[in-house]
């Protein structure tokens, strides 16, 4: 089992990987997003937030997962075409993925085992939960999806200003 | 409001309304007292309207006084479920067109967000254990319909002409009226029981959620033989669960409370909340297991039809069943239920259940054998009591971890456990299909199918030589009494195309076991005077396919699925069926040339014969029994397809006892008896 979040290496909407080790040193927010769920709009906050930190050793990555309510239909291509048209996302939203169960990405095997969610349940309860990881790849917070992506960013910032540790 | 004087008008009863929320604020008996007067009055008196105009005057009030509604909100649903009646509300339209229905939505809503929520939580549990279908239902039918009764209503939207067909159709057509009235009452009282769980003011909301959980199952199990709509009632359990939101750690301790130290609290809390997650995760499944009961999962239907690259027949039902099943696998999946190592534990308790069975040979005479026979279905029925018996923490209901096991099929075209055995499927099915035998309580369907599914899997990921190597190992009694199972539980089946893979995974079966087994069963079910004459048809066309069809070459598949397509093609309607399945020169040219897959020697034989006979001899007394005369023709065309099998003096012996009979014998059914006659007749021709 990975036990570093810069070792994971999941695949971006084109198939191709994308390293976690690019990651060192940046705030990271995960997300399981998803194109037809009643939470879809925190897109334009979480777009909102991306432009106003990006500069700041910020990013947001959006994974798409049809797990919940069947609300994330669509193909890779088409999920990328829905983020930029209906939110005008600049951020990554890679590869389609499992968040829970037996198929579940390791990305998601990884930063469920760091933080518990609701009740203490590990497993991903729907969709848009969020989870911040600090400058030095620990998974700082876990954020339902009822938690307005606006409402992290005293969070971010507080991650923002700490400096990464040398290790 | 005496008999002798005038009665109030609407706009009196509603000004003292709101006199009674000005006047009697501090004095939450007396206002209760009064909106429960005014608002019995109003419901058994007033026009539709006026009680609109009532209920809506009443939550203006509630809305305007949430202070007042701390203290009275718990003892308002009583009465104002009330209104929710066939006579207030047109079950036929939508729900938005009628005031009555969206007053006291809201008001429930009022009461939630603003009620004392422990108050509330203990009036509306109880309201909850206490609701009665069946009184609902009687209640219904006994009240008139409301203003516009469903025919009027039609009468009204075709009359007005074209336009209107849009408005006619959005009318809910095919609407129970009592189901409609208990799917609001249900709706209400699970979504403010939902809403007073998350305001609860307490460090052990536990308890709370424990309470609602308690009545929820009390008023599903009470009400089961009642539910219509098993699916309404998985879905509000379930957005209950999915909804359910912790209330936060207390704004005020008690005294004892606050002597405890950070930590200490912080530990309750911790727990409690881990409290909260088994029992939300025990209902979840219980509820699955529940509201499944009488449902096929089709894990088994929709994993046939991949292996046979055939598209499922399933209905509008099995849609909405479908997603509903999705979100309970994936609710167990962020419930951190792990499915798999969940679905071993079954496997192992199943084993452990049967494993020290006496093999075969360790009965001394066919008594012994047959009595104990009789005794392993009740085996996993004793087990079960014995659990709930010493059950003393709370445990996942083992047919709600077993239904998932299949769903994880449908909804991930994966098997959660591939390589799983033909002896650990079997020990599964009867574990999970025969405590029905002894109780409803224990009839599930969807288990059912679960199981049915998992012998699939085990069939069609073993090669034939280890399948039947390993079935060689199991007791024949067990191998039976699952097939037994198998037809007893699946040969009424509707559905054409689930029949037929029902049937299909019984011939399978028959052609891996060891033969004298399959003739074990064969004969059981054709001599027992228990089995219906339709079980005893759709067993003696899978006889004659397995004394039919041969093996090609025992290590291929070709030939089991060739026999079972031919079995599968059964109708039970058709009469001539017999006949089309499989001719007579078909089985002369195959019986020679290699090993079918059952072989009739003349022990068999006798055997058979003496069935035919006890049969045919039988039509005077059971002839009016559904089928019986169907089972007799089947027996003749079975002997007329085969009758290069037997001695022709055997042939004989059944067609002048079949003679003599029917000549005795005033039968009513003169179709099935032109047909019993012709097939007698070439019989004759054939022994002659």
């Amino acid at each position: 089992m990975t036990t570093s979040f810069y070792e994971l290496t999941p695949k971006d909407n084109k198939g191709q990987p994308f390293p976690f080790t690019q990651l060192k040193g940046k705030v990271v927010m995960i997300v399981n997003v998803a194109s037809k769920c009643g939470f879809t709009p925190q897109y334009k906050e979480l777009e909102d937030l991306y432009k106003e930190y990006k500069d700041k050793d910020f990013i947001i990555i959006g994974f798409p997962c049809n797990q919940f309510g069947n609300q994330e239909p669509g193909s890779d291509t088409d999920i990328a075409k829905f983020c930029s048209l209906n939110y005008g996302v600049t951020f990554p939203v890679l590869k389609k993925i499992d968040v829970n169960g037996v198929d579940e990405d390791p990305v998601y095997t990884f930063l469920k085992d760091q933080k518990s969610g609701l009740l203490g349940f590990k497993g991903i309860k729907w969709n848009f939960q969020k989870f911040l990881i600090s400058k030095n790849g620990e998974v700082f917070q876990r954020y339902s999806s009822l938690t307005k992506p606006k409402s992290m960013e005293d969070d971010i910032k507080k991650l923002l200003a700490e400096s990464p540790s040398s290790t | 409001m005496s008999e002798e004087s005038e009665p109030f008008t609407i706009d009196e009863i509603c000004e003292a309304i709101v006199e009674a929320f000005e006047e009697q604020k501090d004095d939450p008996i007396s206002l209760v007292t009064t909106i429960d007067m005014y608002g019995e009055d109003v419901n058994s008196n007033y026009t539709t309207d006026e009680k609109a105009q009532y209920l809506e005057t009443l939550l203006e009030q509630l809305q305007k006084n949430p202070a007042v509604v701390e203290k009275i909100g718990w003892d308002l649903p009583r009465g104002l479920l009330a209104f929710y009646s066939t006579k207030n509300i047109p079950y036929f339209k939508n729900l938005k067109s009628s005031r009555i229905c969206l007053a006291v939505m809201k008001s429930f809503n009022e009461i939630a967000l603003s009620g004392n929520a422990r108050q509330c939580i203990l009036s509306c549990t109880e309201i909850l254990s206490e609701l009665n279908i069946k009184e609902i239902s009687q209640k219904t039918k006994d009240e008139p319909e409301g203003s516009s009764t469903y025919a009027e209503y039609k009468e009204q939207m075709y009359s007005k002409g074209k336009e209107n067909v849009h408005e006619l159709q959005l009318a809910v057509l095919d609407r129970d009226p009592v189901e409609f009235i208990v799917g609001l009452e249900v709706y209400s009282l699970f979504e403010l029981l939902g809403t007073a769980l998350k305001r609860v003011n307490t460090l052990y909301p536990s308890k709370y959620l424990s309470m609602t959980i308690a009545a929820m199952m009390q008023f599903f199990r009470s009400n089961l033989a009642d539910i219509s709509d098993f699916n309404f009632m998985l879905r509000r359990a379930y957005t209950f669960c999915r909804n359910y939101i912790p209330a936060n750690p207390p704004s005020t301790l008690t005294e004892e409370e606050q002597k405890m130290s950070r930590e200490e609290l912080k530990k309750i809390i911790e727990n409690d909340h881990a409290l909260q997650g088994k029992l939300l995760r025990t209902f979840s499944i219980a509820t699955l297991a529940l509201f499944t009961r009488m449902t096929n999962m089709c894990a088994d239907i929709n994993y046939f039809c991949e292996l046979t690259h055939q598209k499922a027949t399933l209905n509008e039902f099995y849609g909405e069943l479908s997603e509903l099943k999705g979100r309970y696998f994936q609710l167990a999946f962020s419930y951190d239920v792990d499915l798999k190592s969940e679905f071993i534990k079954l496997i192992e308790e199943s084993k452990n259940l049967y494993k020290h069975l006496p093999s075969d040979n360790k009965f001394k005479d066919k008594q012994s054998y047959s009595n104990f026979k009789s005794d392993i279905y009740k085996l996993s029925f004793n087990y079960q009591l014995q659990k709930i018996g010493k059950q003393t923490k709370l445990e996942m209901d083992p047919y709600g971890l077993f239904i998932l096991s299949g769903i994880c099929y449908t909804e991930t075209q994966k098997h959660l456990l591939a390589d799983i055995s033909i002896k650990d499927t079997l020990y599964l099915y009867l574990r999970f299909v025969s405590p029905s035998l002894f109780s409803d309580l224990f009839k599930n369907r969807a288990a059912e199918t679960t199981a049915q599914y998992w012998i699939w899997v085990a069939i069609t990921n073993s090669s034939i030589k280890d399948l039947k190597d390993e079935l060689k190992t199991i007791p024949s009694y067990v191998c039976t009494s699952v097939l037994q199972l198998l037809l007893a539980t699946n040969y009424k089946t509707v559905n054409e195309q689930f029949r037929m893979i029902y049937f299909t995974l019984i011939t399978r079966l028959l052609c891996l076991l060891p033969e004298d087994t399959s003739f074990q069963f064969v004969n059981d079910i054709l001599s027992d005077n228990a089995s219906t004459p339709m079980a005893k048809s759709i067993v003696l066309c899978m006889f004659k396919d397995l004394l039919v069809r041969t093996w090609a070459d025992p290590t291929s598949e070709t030939d089991v699925k060739d026999m079972t397509k031919n079995v599968a093609e059964i109708n039970l309607n058709n009469t001539n069926d017999n006949d089309k399945k499989v001719n007579q020169q078909e089985s002369k040219d195959k019986l020679p040339k290699s090993k079918a897959y059952l072989t009739l020697n003349e022990e068999r034989r006798k055997i058979i014969l003496d069935t035919v006979l006890h049969t045919i001899k039988g039509i005077s007394k059971y002839m009016d029994k559904d089928g019986y005369l169907l089972l007799i023709l089947n027996y003749i065309n079975f002997m007329n397809s085969l009758s290069n099998s037997w001695e022709k003096s055997q042939l004989k012996e059944i067609n002048e006892t079949l003679t003599e009979v029917l000549e005795k014998t005033d039968i009513q059914q003169k179709s099935v008896l032109d047909k019993i006659v012709t097939a007698n007749n070439k019989l004759y021709e054939i022994c002659k």
